[in-house]
């Protein structure tokens, strides 16, 4: 949020931009706000995984203010979530600005790979990115590309990828396809990028095979999921 | 504002910032949801946030 002295100051800052003037507000309202469910939950290390449910409370905020938002946007999107394998161990094992140049180099990695197979970073999840991308075949690429070359730097990184429709809403993305894209990474092993059988489906006829990795569960997701482990010519 | 509603909960926390248009000073001294102190008074926030973008049309996460 940025503050100003007035509304009138607000409206001749540069950035402002006229049509969504409506989020200009006293900052006692912006504390009530900002004290909604939605925002404590952010502490959360699944807050992403559950955003879209917490939205309701934050529009019940905003409407007390005298504000509304409408129902969020949805896109059909393909979501990649990376995750470094044994991080916590081997952050231990390292100094602290060891660690951290590594964190480095990987964040260096990823986002060269993003920017190279145009997918759109989300958010830095701490040990991992979750990215989106227009084609389910370049988010397997990019994907492959990354577990490949954090080899380089002495990391391993597990990826999964779902492709289903997103919810657009503050700064972040929300829905069920979120939810079982971070799961599907989570069930990843070392260096393997999986996918579940939607992604599979989507790119059928192209140069990517996939080895059966079985039936799962995905803890909180309804149903069971066939996942797909992706292997390019290459890999 | 929203960092230090829920990283400090129960505490006084104050805000020292500049105005993004005349950079002039804003101070705000907070406890929870209640703003205990704010100067100037005429003070406003503004958050163009990615879903608000969206919604005017830019294609907020294209």
């Amino acid at each position: 949020m940025n503050l100003f002295r007035s509304e009138e100051h607000a409206r001749r800052w540069t950035l402002y931009y006229r049509d969504i003037d409506d989020y200009i507000m006293p900052v006692s309202d912006w504390g009530t706000v900002f004290s909604a469910s939605m925002f404590q939950n952010r502490l959360e290390t699944d807050y992403l995984a559950h955003a879209a449910e917490y939205l309701a409370d934050y529009r019940s905020a905003l409407q007390a203010m005298g504000k509304s938002i409408p129902a969020a946007e949805r896109f059909l999107s393909t979501i990649l979530f990376t995750d470094i394998v044994d991080s916590t161990a081997r952050a231990a094992a390292l100094r602290d600005a060891e660690w951290r140049s590594l964190l480095e180099r990987h964040n260096t990695i990823v986002r060269t790979q993003l920017e190279h197979f145009s997918g759109t970073e989300v958010k830095h999840t701490g040990d991992g990115i979750m990215a989106t991308f227009d084609s389910p075949a370049r988010a397997i690429q990019c994907a492959v590309a990354i577990t490949e070359l954090m080899r380089n730097i002495g990391l391993q990184v597990r990826a999964g990828i779902h492709v289903g429709e997103i919810e657009v809403f503050d700064d972040d993305l929300g829905g069920i396809a979120v939810h079982i894209g971070a799961r599907v990474a989570a069930a990843a092993g070392p260096s393997e990028v999986l996918v579940s059988r939607t992604v599979k489906d989507a790119v059928i006829g192209s140069s990517i095979d996939f080895e059966d990795r079985g039936v799962h569960q995905l803890k909180g997701v309804p149903g069971q999921w066939e996942l797909y482990a992706a292997l390019l010519p290459s890999s | 504002m929203l960092a230090v509603r829920w990283l400090f909960p129960g505490q006084e926390v104050q805000v020292e910032t500049r105005c993004l248009d005349c950079g002039e000073p804003i101070r705000v001294v907070t406890r929870d949801e209640k703003i205990i102190d704010i100067d100037p008074e005429t003070a406003v926030g503004y958050m163009p946030s990615p879903f608000a973008r969206s919604r005017a049309g830019s294609g907020a996460f294209n």
